[in-house]
């Protein structure tokens, strides 16, 4: 049997770790080292390169190598890289694949599963493009964990008889991640987390970087923000500042020959005190507060109850980080953890637990919370676009909820139940995980008809929709995979084929001739015309005569309005 | 004590009344026997017994009656237990009542009526219930209580009060009654008496996330009270206080939290005249975007128009009643934005209008209210600009299709001039004809298909075109 492997998949560095022989275990790289930065690039000769040698290249290159890709994941933004295009799954899957060879060749053996952790905060689209990446890299992801939690698992394994509440803080090189946990006999519960996918140690060089430029500028009058290279030197300076700021109390950069100007090389001298960066940066470190006081809230557990506070990340060796902290909750944080390494060992302790390297029975248990707020879009208010809440944020899961809705015209002989997950109260602004329709309620005034609709949420972040109408006892419902993305896109081309498609055809044709002339039809039709022979289509798929009537009468109609000229 | 409760108890190996420590051991114990990884089913019902007991144990009403020993009676309110499990209060209330003419005026069953009636949206049901009820069992607090509430409900204001008096001099003292006693005497002209439960309810509550609601209502009646400067900048400064001490859960709200300061805006401007309460609200006004910033950034941009309004307003020549829209949009915590962005537009465009007057006035706020000023002068752009007509324009436009949605709004009442067929509406709706987006194609045209043949031998005469 193979391997499992831990993998903490940064922003900036990305490590790896395993759990055997009853311990954890950093797995080390080529060059010797455990942490691999997350960059990956293509050489001169069209090779690709990925960790340090890619970072190296950066400088020499910015036009061929990515850096941050983790930021971009979860869009389908391309991203250039010399002459072709890549979306983030493919660097992403670039870079883990360098890691499992690694891995393999370290290890002695083959390793083809995977624990992957990703940020509490990211969402389903996340998710799912991180678990793609790792199958295009030939892992199969066991499972993705979220990255506080691996850290307290990292610390819980070592600390099993404590009692405690624990506040992780996870400031990385690219999220900003806080959750709440609770440890008490060998089990961990996650209370509540929640965090800012867009704050990390990236954000302080880019500052720092724009701190530069500005003064750069200002004595030389020139703008070197368009220069790709200059400003992959002026990065890579920055960061080092930062890094030696933590430790010392002023840092002198000089980049020389950063650019030419009148015809004379010219070069970046300047001394950044700790003090200016901390006044450059505090902006930063105050949007910290507002996800700790979501969490606490979440949580229902004020300051004085944390017994500690753990930082994570690397960005947290700035002593500002700790000293806001203090500020802030009262409570010196400590390292408890390695700031860098115990993200990969949590998830490699999650591995070991689920290939059995652990026994159960004396491990820790852990008990995690959903990320966001799932609910149905209902008209409770007269906007038809309210978000009603069935699961809240930071429920502890698996959960189960049942919420009873009625019809909110008369005589409504149908309900569209749409799934949404976000924190908005308006529904739209929120993302659709899918949607489904109840048909042939019986007509009667309004809000006589009751449907219970329940919402099933798993550890696999599988959500089950279903929706009971009480007076019928009729059924519906539908299965989101949120780890795989929102509902499947279905193949509808097997319509014909299905039962009952003969007397649809007809209409079927006529509405697809009329969509594929783009002269048509106003664009406002269009869409409806669409959707109507779509949910024809897949009425007849599933063999549901009722809904199959249903549409077809709908698509009747559009056509009639289509051809009458709108009548 | 209920079964529910009875059985989470019994889940978690405990016996009734378990300390909260004792619960808690029993709760992670389980886990450890029912992993949720392995067995989601169990883990699923252990949680829901911890969730339910892990606050302590749910305060359990001492039931002062016991319930009649008949076992008709006992049979129908098996069924109205049931039914109300379902939340079918109405069919509940039924089968107590039919319980009833087996133990007329049973004491227990009354009480239990009157509950049901009160949930199930009969409330001068229940007050007549509750009245009986009163009769059996004179000293009994909650009879009254839900007298008052039914009446209330049902819209007998004077009738309700003096059942509220009475509950509240038996020592009843349920939130949600002490809110709603709070209301009925302000109904009543019992202003002092009002104000005094608010404050009672205020000092003595603890919020969390479920009664929070509840305190922004208070907060906003309470507003209601505040007759001069003094009481107005005493308020503002209790306010403020609550909401920095409650900060954490009132993310999320916001038009709620600004009700109580934009209520001082709407129906006491005059109140606003004084420097030091303007400038107390200014700075209430700062904290109050702290703690919504993130979550709904229009708001605060809303709330900061509104600001802007109200300050032109005061010599314009608008009357009072050109404001109800505007101020029922901002301060009804239930419309969406786009109400309250119709709302908002509405004034704008009648203040663009009357261009002379409202710069006339934001020059006075300049040079009088400087630290105001700052605050709203990037709204007063639309007034200044160069491009003022062009402005207005654009926003007439979007003012035009919400009026398409949404109902009231003085600008088209006071400018009926400007109002111009909406844009935008699909070509199929009954009320317009039929606009084709293209020529018609003539006979011997290439057919608009696409097909490459004249149109007279493809698409002609299939209804497609025509």
């Amino acid at each position: 049997m193979s391997r499992t492997i831990g993998i903490d998949l940064g922003t900036s560095t990305t490590e790896a770790a395993v759990y055997r022989d009853g311990k954890k275990e950093l797995i080390f790289n080529p060059d010797g080292l455990a942490i691999t930065p997350s960059a990956v690039g293509i050489d001169e000769s069209g090779n690709w390169v990925v960790g340090e040698r890619a970072r190296a290249q950066y400088l020499m290159l910015p036009e061929s190598t990515a850096i941050e890709v983790k930021r971009k994941t979860g869009t389908d933004e391309a991203i250039t890289l010399g002459r072709a295009r890549y979306t983030p799954i493919e660097l992403q899957a670039k870079l883990l694949s360098y890691v499992r060879a690694y891995a393999s060749a370290y290890l002695g053996e083959s390793v083809d599963r995977a624990v992957i952790s990703v940020p509490a905060y990211f969402n389903d689209m996340q998710r799912r493009d991180t678990i793609r990446a790792g199958e295009l890299a030939g892992f199969t992801v066991e499972r993705i964990l979220n990255e506080p939690t691996a850290a307290a698992l990292s610390y819980g394994l070592d600390h099993m008889e404590e009692e405690s509440h624990v506040l992780v803080y996870d400031l990385g090189g690219g999220t900003f991640d806080v959750t709440l946990l609770e440890m008490f006999d060998g089990v961990l519960e996650v209370k509540a987390s929640g965090g800012d996918n867009q704050l990390g140690g990236k954000d302080f060089d880019e500052l720092l970087m724009e701190h530069l430029l500005g003064r750069f500028q200002d004595r030389t009058g020139k703008n070197l923000r368009k220069d790709r290279r200059a400003l992959a030197r002026i990065k890579d300076e920055a960061e080092k500042c930062k890094i030696a700021l933590s430790d010392s109390e002023s840092f002198h950069i000089l980049i020389p020959a950063i650019c030419v100007l009148g015809g004379v090389p010219a070069e970046l001298d300047e001394t950044v005190t700790r003090a200016q960066f901390e006044t450059l940066t505090k902006g930063l470190l105050q949007r910290t507060h507002e996800p700790i006081d979501t969490v606490l809230a979440d949580a229902g557990i004020t300051e004085n109850e944390i017994d500690h506070v753990i930082l994570v990340g690397g960005s947290t060796r700035m002593p500002m980080v700790a000293r806001d902290i203090l500020d802030y909750l009262g409570i010196e944080p400590v390292h408890a953890v390695h700031p860098e390494y115990s993200v990969a060992e949590g998830a490699a302790v999650q591995a070991g637990i689920i290939s059995g390297e652990i026994d159960p029975a004396e491990s820790l248990i852990m008990t995690d919370v959903n990320p966001y707020t799932l609910g149905v879009r209902t008209d409770d208010d007269g906007s038809g676009d309210c978000m009603n809440v069935v699961i809240p944020r930071n429920v502890t899961i698996p959960v189960t909820r049942t919420e009873r809705y009625t019809t909110c015209r008369d005589y409504q002989t149908e309900v569209l139940v749409e799934v949404y997950q976000g924190e908005s109260r308006i529904a739209t602004h929120n993302h659709r995980l899918g949607k489904f329709y109840i048909r042939s309620i019986p007509a009667r005034p309004v809000g006589a008809e009751e449907l219970d609709i329940s919402f099933s949420y798993d550890l696999n972040g599988i959500l089950k929709v279903s929706a009971v109408l009480l007076s019928t006892g009729m059924e519906k419902g539908i299965e989101i995979d949120m780890a795989k993305g929102g509902e499947k896109a279905q193949d509808l081309s097997g319509w014909k084929e299905a039962e009952g498609a003969k007397t649809w055809r007809a209409v079927i044709r006529t509405a697809e001739r009329l969509l594929s002339r783009p002269q048509a039809l106003p664009e406002a039709l269009r869409g409806s015309l669409r959707e109507a022979t779509d949910e024809l289509k897949k009425a007849l798929i599933h063999g549901n005569r009722e809904d199959a009537e249903a549409e077809g009468d709908t698509l009747r109609e559009l056509l009639r309005i289509a051809k009458g000229g709108g009548v | 004590m209920t079964e529910d409760v009875q059985r989470s108890y019994a889940l978690l190996g405990l016996d009734p009344g378990a300390a909260p420590d004792e619960i808690k051991k029993a709760y992670f114990r389980l886990v450890r026997v029912h992993p949720p990884e392995k067995e989601p089913e169990e883990f699923q019902e252990i949680r829901r017994a911890y969730e339910m007991l892990k606050d302590g144990p749910p305060v359990v009403e001492e039931e002062r009656f016991s319930a009649p020993e008949d076992p008709n009676v006992l049979c129908l309110l098996e069924q109205a237990r049931r039914r109300s499990e379902r939340k079918e209060y109405r069919a509940a209330a039924d089968c107590v009542a039919d319980a009833l003419t087996f133990a007329p005026d049973h004491p227990f069953l009354l009480l239990l009526l009157a509950r049901l009636q009160i949930r199930a949206g009969n409330p001068r049901k229940a007050a007549n219930t509750a009245k009986k009820l009163q009769k059996c069992a004179p000293d009994f607090s909650e009879a009254y209580a839900l007298a008052a509430n039914g009446y209330y409900a049902s819209g007998w204001y004077k009738k309700a009060f003096p059942e509220y008096k009475k509950a509240y001099e038996l020592g009843y003292r349920d939130f949600d009654f002490l809110t709603d006693y709070a209301d009925a005497a302000d109904d009543n002209g019992a202003c002092e008496l009002a104000a005094m439960l608010r404050r009672e309810l205020l000092k003595n509550t603890k919020w969390d996330q479920s009664n929070i609601d509840s305190a922004l209502y208070l907060y906003r009646s309470e507003a209601e009270h505040c007759k001069d400067e003094s009481a107005v900048l005493a308020f503002l400064e209790e306010y403020g206080q609550f909401l920095s001490a409650n900060r954490r859960l009132l993310r999320g709200q916001s038009v709620e939290l600004a009700a109580p300061l934009m209520f001082f805006a709407v129906e006491k401007p005059q109140l606003l005249g004084f420097p030091s309460v303007y400038s107390k609200i200014d700075t209430l006004a700062e904290s109050l975007e702290r703690i919504v910033r993130d979550m709904e950034p229009d708001f605060v941009e809303n709330v900061r128009i509104f600001m802007l309004f109200t300050s032109l307003r005061m010599d314009s020549d608008f009357s009072d009643s050109d404001w109800p829209l505007l101020a029922q949009v901002v301060l009804n915590p239930n419309e969406d934005g786009r109400m309250t962005r119709y709302g908002l537009l509405d004034t704008l465009l009648c203040l663009l209008k009357e261009r002379e007057q409202s710069l006339a006035q934001l020059e006075a706020i300049r040079s009088q209210y400087p630290f105001f000023y700052q605050h709203i002068k990037e709204y007063c752009g639309v007034f200044y600009r160069d491009k003022a007509e062009e402005q207005f324009e654009k926003l007439k436009r979007e003012h035009a299709r919400l009026s398409e949605q949404y109902a009231g709004g003085q600008f088209y009442k006071r400018y009926p001039e400007e109002k111009t067929l909406p844009r935008g509406v699909l070509a199929y709706s009954d009320s317009k004809p039929f606009v084709r987006e293209t020529k018609k194609p003539g006979r011997n045209d290439p057919c608009p298909c696409g097909s490459g043949l004249k149109f007279k031998r493809c698409c002609l005469g299939k209804g497609i075109y025509d």
